[in-house]
């Protein structure tokens, strides 16, 4: 009887503990509020860390959205290509320019405001962190921000009018939509910003291979003024050409078709690369996002491969016919850049078999970011997806260009820059007008990503960019085309976005 | 004391040990009574005790389905249907030339004979089905401890007290394995070696060599331990006509949980499964071959709880009952832990009136109603506070000098709403209860009326809002609707049988959504979004266009203008589908010619059974339906070209006058864009259905009995016998993976489809 009391008040005090709110409070062990979790400089770079962590998502995250190739397919050099017109719809509608609202490359959205988000984060909480120098702090305050501008660099040229923050939002979530040259004065102000912190170096350390330097931010924002044709700005952008250019950290290369091999990664001509790692790399098919190789090299992989030089790939972005005979025959960065496969199998006594063959087929094949075999070594995730291969942002040739360009516009003379970039591809000086600068950008850079754009801002594209320029295009490029359709799911939840009149 | 064992073979797979289930199941419990001095005193006079107790294991395994990558059903849905399953011996020879690295790990039957090798050019990932079914798969193990008790003391005369304590204690995890294999170019796994060339600063190269193993082994284990505790004293008095019931409670419950697993590749001692352990492999930790995880939550969830409530009845005439309950949950940030959730109810047995004696036909009647407010807490744990998620990895340093390394980054797991709390209900219920005949004949009727107010939805928040959108009391809404339930049983001589019918009509509609009230839902690959809410309407709808019909002709394209004479489907052609241009302005547009199309919460869901025994036999039917509900068919990939489709694309337009309500064949709907959100798409879900029906025996007692057997039943069941429904997808009951307040209802994304199933069994007691 005793025993029956004793154990029933035991549950009673057991179970009066619970009137506490203390009682009804969950306890995360496994992870740490955010608010409290920067309390040191090691934290604080994790922060920093995960701020660049979506710029390798691009290539895949269940859309296959690499950069250089979804801008190319839009212009004149590289066909969509694939197994089928039906392979992948939505690059096929982005080459045909057919874009709708709700069949484009999206992710590429979603992955810039998740940089964006990220950045917001390291520049809300760096001032709070204890035990941290100043310098340092204003490094990642530097870095937070030219990686911010990079990601608004990316939505603001696809899409131009788009919701624009300076601090990560708040419930119920909203931000303003601002027209595309106001967003334009947000980047461009954003980065004089930083430059007046005076933090970044020219180029970062060794190891450090693929953080933000002053070279890189001033190639951003070279691209901007230059894209947004904010002539009050050239000479400032032509200055910080010159600056990078004087400073001689960086150099060209002589051998062009080193420059896209695993051993020419950050070489003395490389600015800014995306990183990516073939050893320990872990992306997979059930992560798409994790940390890893290139997906971007199988993609636009030789269907089929040959054996012992290029490995089985999809067969994406085969080069166009009139890319690879624009190029004179000296011209180094033709066999340099495009692999022409019957002559390489002629060359190399190999042979493939033309039935492997998939839609747009041009027997052209992006040399610069191709599967080579091996360059997936080391995987511990899966296979295809692992490639080594670094995206190449900005190159010093394209300082060069930058500054011959920039120089003529402002009524200076831009033919030293631009005959060192003809000399190192064999080529002669053939002049040295606007137009000839574009042409030689053209060759310098097929398939990375830069051909679209400069049609756009240099106002060539209503001409180059013709139906009747191209094998499949059915429609002309014209002005109304520059925008995308802002995704539908995003104006479904936030119906105050107006939409671009894409293609009206 | 009890036992069982439960086996079934999955539908795919099943005959592979790829999607089975077998549990084994043991029960206890006790009863004692510890003291009884009632005839003695009156307090602390009596007390009892009870325990229970049960053990499961279950072991299953099973497939992947839902996936869109290289998952077994998948292949077999996408695959050609003329692909051979075996390759035969000449174009195994084939192989052997063609995959002379892949050939010796091509995948073979129990018998030896070597599945088809699928061309990996033509089917990506994609693979041989059969193939893949012969692979091996993972077996998941669970063992659950359920264990209950409780004790009851009269304290005085009328004042009782109870308390129970139970625990829910349960492991369960995986183990796998994977030998190399050879599906197809695009999908294998062996072991190669590769090379990893650096260069120091000089420029020399150097070279190291790795192996990728083609073989691994993994397991995993799960821990969740779960116990609760309530205290009761009820106070329970009759005097006179009047008895009065008190009760005052509280109860607890907090759960935790952890888990621990590892894997690693390189199986050591070949590919005997009985040898196969992460133990007894090669892959070395440097090179990330081999893995450990573990994650430990002390609290995850916690529950408490106090209630009281007051009954009294007079007479068996007038009833009435009042409860009060404050429930604390921790999945709600500081302020909003706890909830009040008051309910009132009463009832009048006016068949027990004196005046009602005369009425002789009725052996029940009664008249109810009741009020009260419920509480839900259903939503993820700490989604009202930020925590930080590691793996938001970069890389740094140079392939080339050998320096590149990943760096640890870390980010919040999500939005946050420090605001969300509970999600309340409050119910109105009026009913009638009637019985005739000594309840021959019963009828039941109720109206309710249900308003949900804060309900626990994910925020519409956009995506350039950088992260995923948290949990939040979104909007409110009204459900309301009546019962009803007819029931007849009687006999005829040794002829007993029994008619009843039973139908719920629902009505539902939104009638409060935040400031922006409009939310989407519901997303689909290439057509967008599906559902939506707004108020006055019900939740969720179908939203999308408005499909009039077929063009058949150009003419019908180029009459189909606008105000100022413009074409309004410019890039249709004959076959496509023509939409409505609600507002009129002359062009189809996602903002303004998008309208209701349907709604997957049905009108009305009814039930009838009836049945039958008669010396020995006996028969029992139950049939199920809905009416006024729709399903959204989305089954088909419109993003995938090179796929089987359904038998309805037999029936698209082919031509003039072919049909008018499936468009022309096209890869990705056509420069009209015929796969969009419409009603085309939204079919009839209305359906009847013999959820079972049951033929038994049973034998005569007097030749039974001789076994020692006292019954013995023998039966023939069948579940689901037929189905009658205009829906082409495979099931019209269309739930949706139930998120919240199921913003998915009616969305068939393919279902996995009800068997119907056979049963022969036997009833024996002895």
């Amino acid at each position: 009887m005793k025993k029956i009391i004793y154990l029933l008040s035991a549950a009673l005090c057991l179970s009066l503990s619970s009137c506490s709110t203390d009682f009804v409070t969950a306890v995360h062990n496994s992870s740490e509020p955010m608010d409290e979790y920067f309390i040191n400089e090691d934290r604080m770079f994790q922060g920093l860390v995960a701020a660049y962590d979506p710029l390798q998502w691009f290539d895949y995250f269940y859309q296959y959205n690499p950069l250089p190739l979804v801008s190319d397919i839009m212009a004149d050099d590289i066909y969509c290509g694939g197994s089928n017109e039906g392979d992948q719809p939505i690059l096929v509608k982005t080459h045909y320019y057919e874009v709708t609202a709700t069949d484009l490359c999206n992710q590429i959205w979603t992955i810039a405001y998740s940089g964006i988000n990220r950045c917001y984060h390291v520049l809300e909480y760096v001032d709070g962190v204890p035990g941290m120098s100043n310098e340092t702090k204003t490094l990642y305050k530097a870095e937070a921000n030219v990686l911010a501008a990079y990601y608004y660099t990316i939505l603001w040229k696809f899409w131009g009018n788009i919701p624009y923050y300076d601090e990560n939002l708040t419930a119920p979530y909203f931000a303003e939509q601002l027209n595309h040259d106001d967003v334009y004065t947000k980047i461009v102000n954003k980065l004089e910003d930083v430059f007046k912190l005076n933090i970044l170096p020219m180029k970062v350390a060794g190891g450090n291979e693929g953080r933000v330097s002053l070279a890189m931010a001033y190639m951003l924002y070279a691209e901007v003024v230059m894209y947004q044709k904010d002539e009050s700005r050239y000479a400032t952008a032509l200055g910080y050409m010159e600056d990078i250019i004087e400073s001689t950290q960086y150099d060209l290369v002589s051998d062009y078709a080193s420059l896209w091999v695993e051993g020419g990664e950050w070489g003395k001509e490389s600015i800014w690369e995306i990183n990516y790692i073939s050893a320990g790399g872990v992306r997979s098919w059930g992560s798409p996002i994790a940390t890893g190789g290139n997906v971007y090299s199988i993609l636009i992989g030789i269907p089929g491969g040959v054996p012992g030089y290029f490995d089985d790939g999809w067969g994406f972005s085969p080069v166009a016919k009139s890319a690879y005979d624009m190029y004179d025959d000296a011209d180094i960065r033709r066999d340099g850049g495009i692999l022409n496969l019957d002559k390489f199998c002629e060359e190399n006594n190999v042979t493939y078999d033309h039935a492997n063959d998939r839609w747009q087929a041009t027997g052209y094949f992006l040399y610069k970011y191709i599967a080579r075999t091996n360059d997936n070594h080391g995987y511990l995730g899966d296979n295809t997806l692992n490639y080594g291969n670094n995206i190449r942002v900005y190159r010093f040739a394209e300082t060069l260009l930058n500054a011959a360009e920039l120089a003529v516009l402002t009524g200076a003379d831009g033919k030293d820059y631009l005959q060192r970039v003809r000399n190192r591809a064999h080529c002669p000086d053939t002049g040295t007008t606007r137009e000839d600068i574009i042409e030689e950008r053209h060759k310098e850079f097929v398939g990375e990503g830069k051909r679209y754009w400069d049609l756009v801002r240099s106002g060539l594209a209503t001409n180059v960019l013709k139906a009747e320029n191209h094998l499949y295009r059915k429609k002309d490029w014209n002005e109304s085309l520059k925008y995308w359709p802002i995704p539908q799911s995003e104006r479904d939840k936030d119906p105050n976005i107006d939409q671009n009149k894409y293609g009206l | 004391m009890s036992g069982g064992y439960y086996s079934r073979e999955g539908i795919i797979g099943g005959n592979y040990g790829l999607s089975n289930y077998d549990r084994f199941t043991l029960r206890e419990s006790l009863q004692a009574k510890l003291f009884d001095k009632s005839s003695e005193r009156n307090y602390f006079n009596a007390a009892d005790f009870s325990t229970s107790a049960s053990y499961a294991h279950i072991t299953s395994t099973g497939i992947s389905e839902n996936t869109e990558y290289g998952s077994i059903l998948g292949s077999a849905l996408g695959m050609s249907p003329i692909e051979t399953i075996y390759a035969d011996e000449a174009t195994e020879e084939l192989y052997k030339t063609l995959y002379p690295e892949g050939y010796p790990y091509i995948v073979r039957d129990a018998d030896g004979r070597a599945f088809t090798i699928v061309d990996g050019v033509k089917y990506n990932e994609q693979s041989n089905p059969m193939a893949m079914l012969n692979r091996p798969g993972a077996v998941y193990t669970t063992d659950k401890f359920v264990a209950n008790a409780s004790a009851t003391l009269q304290i005085w005369d009328n004042l009782k007290f109870k308390s129970s304590v139970g625990v829910d204690l349960a492991f369960w995890g995986n183990h796998s394995y994977s030998t190399p294999y050879f599906l197809s170019s695009k999908n294998f796994k062996y072991d190669t070696v590769s090379n990893t060339t650096v260069y120091d600063d000089k420029g020399n190269p150097s070279t190291t060599s790795k192996t990728n193993y083609g073989s691994s082994a993994s397991q995993e284990m799960n821990r969740s331990l779960l116990w609760q505790v309530e205290n009761v004293l009820t106070y329970d008095k009759t005097f006179g006509k009047h008895s009065i019931n008190v009760l005052l409670g509280q109860s607890a419950l907090r759960s935790s949980s952890s888990n621990v697993g590892a894997s690693a590749n390189g199986l050591m001692y070949g590919y005997d499964p009985w040898k196969i352990s992460v133990n007894n492999t090669l892959g070395q930790q440097k090179d990330g071959d081999r893995n450990g995880w573990g994650s430990w939550n002390s609290i995850v969830y916690s529950l408490a709880s106090y209630f009281a409530r007051v009954s009294y009845n007079y007479d068996e005439r007038y009833m009435l009952e009042a409860t009060l309950r404050r429930d604390g949950s921790s999945r709600f940030g500081i302020n909003n832990k706890w909830g009040n959730f008051p309910s009132v109810s009463a009832a009048w047995n006016f068949r027990n009136e004196e005046f009602m004696s005369a009425f002789n036909n009725l052996s029940m009647g009664k008249l109810r109603a009741s009020w009260g407010v419920n509480g839900s807490d259903a939503i993820g744990n700490f989604t009202y506070a930020v925590y930080m998620s590691s793996g938001n990895n970069y890389v740094f340093g140079s392939g080339a000098v050998g320096s590149e390394n990943v760096s640890i980054g870390t980010k919040p797991s999500g939005l946050a709403n420090p605001n969300v709390r509970w999600e309340e209900s409050i119910q109105t219920d009026l009913g009638l209860d009637l019985g005739f005949f000594a309840n021959k004949l019963t009828f039941t009727v109720d109206y309710y009326m249900k308003k949900t107010s804060g309900m626990l939805l994910s925020m519409p928040v956009p995506g350039y809002a950088g992260d995923s959108a948290p949990t939040g009391n979104l909007g409110d809404m009204v459900n309301s609707g009546y019962e009803f339930d007819l029931n007849w049983r009687s006999s005829v001589g040794d002829f007993n049988y029994y008619i009843g019918a039973n139908a719920t009509y629902n009505r539902n509609e939104l009638t409060y959504l935040g400031d922006d009230a409009t939310s989407l839902y519901g997303s689909s690959h290439k057509i967008g979004q599906l559902t939506r809410g707004v108020v006055g309407l019900p939740f969720p709808y179908f939203y999308g266009y408005h499909a009039l019909g077929i063009f058949q002709n150009t003419e019908e394209i180029n009459s189909y203008v606008g105000k100022d004479g413009n074409l309004i489907q410019p890039n249709a052609v004959p076959g496509d589908v023509k939409y409505e241009d609600i507002n009129g302005d002359g062009v189809i547009d996602a903002d303004n010619d998008r309208t209701y199309i349907g709604k997957g919460i049905p009108d009305w869901t009814f039930g009838i059974n009836f049945g039958f025994e008669y010396k020995g036999f006996d028969m029992s039917v139950l049939l199920q339906g809905q009416l006024g509900a729709q399903a959204f068919n989305v089954t088909r990939r419109t993003d995938l070209y090179y796929i089987n489709l359904p038998r309805t694309i037999l029936n698209r337009w082919t031509g003039e006058g072919s049909t008018n309500s499936a468009p022309r064949f096209t890869w990705d709907g056509g420069s009209n864009e015929n796969y969009r959100v419409s009603n085309l798409w939204v079919e009839d879900a209305s359906f009847l259905r013999a959820r079972n029906v049951q033929l038994g025996y049973t034998l005569p007692q007097d030749l039974t009995r001789k076994a020692g057997i006292s019954r013995l039943r023998v039966y023939l069941q069948a579940e689901n016998l037929f189905t009658l429904t205009r829906y082409t997808g495979c099931d019209p009951e269309v739930t949706g993976s139930n998120s919240g307040y199921g913003t998915e209802v009616g969305i068939d994304r393919g279902v996995y489809p009800q068997a119907r199933t056979f049963s022969v069994g036997l009833n024996l007691n002895f």
